[in-house]
This record gives C-alpha cells, structure tokens and sequence, in this order.
C-alpha cells in the first residue's frame, strides 16, 4: 500500500501566547517563533507508518513550504516515512487554502508518475492533520482531494483499511446525530484529528536512516503551474487587516481558600440565576 | 465586494424542509441584520444529505444555477467538509469558521477570521469570484426569532448515494446528552490541569447535578480523559455564551478564549498564578482544580 502524507511546518503552537501585531506595518510578528511539524500532521504520519507496517508498501511525505523547512521533511523520515519531497518556490508564497492545495495536488501527481506511469494514481491513501495549528481552516484536505478527482473525509478519529480486494477504508467520526461510520472507497483524502493515535517520538537511529533516505526538492520549474494560479495570484481570498481581539476582564481574586472560593462561586451563581 | 453589489445571499441548511438547524436561524438573522434596507434576495437552500459526498454533488448544481453572491454555510462536521470542496468546484474562495462578518470602513464585505489560535482576527476578502462563501460555527451569532424576515426556501433534490466513493455504514446516535453546550446557561469547562478521568467525571456529574453543561479543551480529549471533540470549546470546537461559565485547570490559550468569551461570567480556577486564562476571566482563583470541584459538588 502506497500512502502519500502532507505536513505542514507551522510556527509552534505553543509559543502563539509571543505573537504580536507590529503597529506600523500591520504584519504578524514571528520572529523567534521556531517551526515544528503541524501537530495533527504527525498524527497522520503515525497512522500511515502503522497502516505500512501492517499492509506493506511505501510511506511517501509532502510539504509545500519554504526551502529552510527541510529539516522538518529530515524529521518526518526520521519518524519512519520511506522518501520525502519539498515543493518549494517564491512563487507559491502568498498562497490562500485554494491555491496551496491545487499545488500540492499537482505534485502529488507528479510523484505518483514517478513510482508508476501507467496509473492514473499509485497512492492507495493520502493522508493529512485535519487543520494546520496556524490557519486552521481544515480546508486543504478536502479541497486536494477535489484538484484529484478523490473522495474524502476530514475529522477522522480511527481509521482501518479493508480487505486488499475491498480497496476500501472504514473511518470513524463524530457527526451531528452521533458516531458514523463512513466506507471510504480508496485511493482517498483522509484527514485525522489528533485524537486517532499518539506520534511516536524519534529515536537515534531514525535520525541515522533519515540520512539515507531520499529527499527530494522540486520548485516551479519542475511542477510548471501557470503562474496565474499559484501564489498570491491564485487565491480567490485576498488578506485584509490584522486586530489582536482585547479579552481582558476584571480578573477579581476570589482567595486561596477552597471552602470559601467555593462559596463564592455558589454565590455568583445564585446571582446570576443559575 | 462593496455592499452595494450583494444582490442574492443564499444560506445552505443541512436541517429538514420544515426544521430548519439552528445555526440556519443563526446565520440568516446574521445576514439580514448586516445587510438591512438594501435590495437583497435572501434565499435558504435546504438539503439534508448526511454524506459529504452525496451533499456537495447534490447542492452544487443548485448553486451553479442560482449563482448567489454570498454563501454561508454551517461549520458542522457536515458543513466543514462541503465548504472547502466547493470552494474548488466553483472556482471561488472560503473564509474558515469566521468569527464575525461585518461591512467595512469602504463599504466591503469583511469575513473575520481568527488565526494562530484565535490569538489574532484577519480580514479576510473574496474580491472577484461568486460565490464568496464562509463557514461559521453554531453558536457564533446569537438568534432572536424577531430577527427572522423572509427568504426564499429551495429544497434540493439528493442525487442518489450510489455516485459516491464515501457512504455511511453506521451510526451510532448518542443518547440524548446532557452536554448540549451551545444552549447551556451554566458551564464547567476542564483543561489539562483537571489531570484524570475521575476529574472528567466530576465535571459532568456537576453539570448533571445543575442542569448545566461540561465542556474541555483539546487537551482533554487527546489525553482520553473521556469526553471527544464534541464537548471542546474553541477555535475548533464550540462557541458558548453561557450566563456563568467555570473553568478548571485551563490554561487560557486563545483558541479557548475566542470560544468563551461571549460568557457573561468567566470564573477561573489554576493552580498556576502565571495562567493567561485569569486575565480574561471576571473571577479567578489560584487554586487546585480538584479540590474547588470537590467543594462544589458538595455545596450544590
């Protein structure tokens, strides 16, 4: 079984609390931000690693950022994928959901050329984190899948692939009514929340196989999309203006006693009708 | 796009013909509030397609033939999966779970959109392809019925499921829940700093108790402490606007904040002094979680 996974190198989540507004050009300041794999994304590596090691098959990753994030592909190899590649170019800079993922598409088809020409895909699976920590539209998934022609489903809680003649997939998610169960017929988009498994950790000699295992960089001049819709060009949202939401209240300390903050909060209740 | 240019604003509904979803009431009030005393067809499209697959197959065609110039769409688990796939069908862009929509100082039509957390609200613009289509969260926009005007109501006709790649095998209906958040007036909220299931439990036991709802942050649910993303308040999650919302051992990242900050009370209990969560809170205590749940299930 073939999976191709997308991750995305974000600015680490847990460091958002340092993020300021610069007042004259309005832009997010991310200066000493540094920048690890999208949390939900390794989530996803972990259920391709896992669905290869009981099926069989190659563990392909992705990323579309900038030619410095190379180090977190190093990092998804070390973590046990097979071969990465990094679609890196000036030119896909600036890049809404729309744009991004009619890239990514483009390239996971032309990898796809390379493990086998007579198939229109040779990934049985693609996966991807359902949202990235930093845009967190959940959007990419989905609309990669549609640039592909493939079915897809997002907020994945569990996943299991069928039977090899099945070449179908049963996930599991959350809907309005309750749990479902969707039968995904495959090759497929599955995005995972990063309730599905725990990541492994990288251990010494995952970082010594990294090294051997292949990674590749393509720009535009490899991918030749039409510079009208990649980029800033491509994008149908347009970026406006930044505000930093003022949420501060009064903050009044209710003492360190749990007796008495408890009464307290019973009386605040009371007040408030509840 | 300026004000002026809004002709037709349409709002997908994955409720019943007579039953509509709630956010449906939501969203609609939304935009005709916004865009009063201009000439605007208001139209609701109905389709209760619970596939993903089957719904966007179904309602593109609608679309394409009614060409609205706004679309807003629920960000249900449905909504959050028919979006972005229709953003590539038509050609057209998707502001993501947008936290208001408002006309600006030139008179566009602004989508604001929380990023990095809800740490920040972006602008965000469709300027040149229709429609220009956002996804909102239950719960974002509040709704009094006397808002409700009249629209235009398109009921869609599903294509059959056996075009589609994605079917639903099973489901499972979960037993009516206590935890129906989005409508609780009291709310305890539980973030890493609870430390367990049992804690989780407490929780909900005191919301049981109260007739309240127990909601988490993410953490919670990816420690498997009980409750799954269904009970997560955020960015990700739920809004609330509960009169009195009780945190435990939260944190305060900005993606929880942005989703409690319609709450009229915020009360806030952690251990750690240095907790963000404190400064947007009306109340705080710097005290063990457990314990302050303990005495509360004591005393209510």
């Amino acid at each position: 079984m073939n999976i191709l996974v997308c991750i995305k190198p974000v600015p680490d989540p847990e460091k958002y609390g340092q993020l300021k507004i610069d007042e004259k050009t309005k832009r997010l300041v991310r200066e000493g931000i540094p920048a690890v794999i999208n949390p939900a994304d390794k989530n996803a590596l972990e259920e391709g690693i896992k669905l290869r090691d009981l099926k069989g098959g190659r563990v392909f990753v992705l990323a579309m950022a900038p030619e410095f994030s190379r180090d977190k592909l190093i990092e998804a190899l070390a973590m046990g994928a097979d071969e990465a590649y990094l679609v890196s170019d000036k030119a896909f800079g600036g890049a809404d959901t729309y744009a991004t993922s009619y890239v990514l598409a483009a390239a996971i088809k032309k990898i796809s050329q390379g493990i086998d020409p007579q198939r229109d895909l040779a990934f049985d699976l693609v996966l991807a984190g359902n949202e990235s920590a930093d845009g967190a539209t959940a959007h990419v998934p989905a609309q990669t899948a549609e640039w592909l022609g493939l079915p897809h489903l997002c907020k994945v809680s569990r996943l299991e692939a069928g039977d090899e003649s099945e070449n179908a997939f049963r996930a599991w998610k959350r809907v309005e009514a309750g749990k479902a169960v969707f039968q995904v017929n495959g090759p497929c988009v599955i995005a995972v929340s990063t309730e599905i498994n725990k990541p492994r950790l990288i251990n010494a000699m995952g970082i010594i196989k990294a090294k051997k295992k292949p990674l590749t960089i393509w720009s535009n001049e490899d991918l030749r999309l039409d510079e009208k819709t990649i980029g800033l060009a491509g994008s149908p949202t347009q970026p406006g203006e930044l505000i930093t939401p003022d949420l501060r209240r009064a903050s009044i300390d209710l003492g360190s006693d749990a007796e008495a903050a408890a009464d307290e909060i019973v009386k605040i209740m009371k007040k408030a009708g509840v | 796009m300026k004000k002026s240019e809004i002709k037709k604003v349409m709002v997908y509904d994955q409720g019943l013909a007579g039953q509509p979803h709630p956010s449906f009431w939501q969203n609609m009030a939304k935009l005709q509030r916004l865009l009063q005393g201009e000439q605007v067809e208001f139209v609701r499209l109905c389709c209760h397609c619970e596939n993903p697959q089957q719904a966007v197959l179904s309602i593109e065609q609608v679309i394409k033939a009614e060409s609205p110039d706004l679309l807003v769409i629920a960000a249900t688990p449905l909504g959050e999966e028919v979006a972005p796939a229709l953003g590539v069908r038509l050609k057209t862009g998707v502001a993501a779970h947008c936290a208001d929509i408002v006309i600006n100082g030139e008179d566009r039509i602004a989508y604001m959109v929380p990023a990095f957390g809800g740490k920040v609200i972006g602008e965000i613009f469709i300027p040149g392809s229709r429609p220009a289509i956002a996804t909102v969260k239950p719960g974002v926009f509040s709704y009094d019925k006397k808002d409700a005007a009249d629209y235009r109501e398109i009921l869609c006709d599903c294509i059959s499921e056996d075009s589609c790649g994605l079917r639903i095998v099973e489901t499972e209906e979960i037993a009516q829940q206590q935890s129906a958040i989005e409508k609780a007036e009291l709310i305890f909220c539980g973030g890493f700093g609870i430390g367990s299931k049992e804690s989780w439990q407490k929780l909900e036991a005191l919301a049981k108790k109260t007739g309240g709802g127990a909601g988490c942050t993410r953490p919670v649910v990816d420690m498997d402490w009980g409750p799954d993303e269904y009970y997560m308040i955020g960015t990700s999650g739920k809004t609330v606007r509960p009169k009195v919302y009780i945190g435990f051992g939260i944190s305060g990242a900005a993606h929880h904040l942005c989703g409690i900050k319609d709450a009229d009370i915020i009360i806030s209990i952690n251990n750690d002094k240095n907790a963000e969560v404190f400064a947007a809170s009306d109340y705080k205590a710097v005290l063990d979680a457990n314990q302050v749940i303990d005495r509360l299930a004591e005393k209510l």
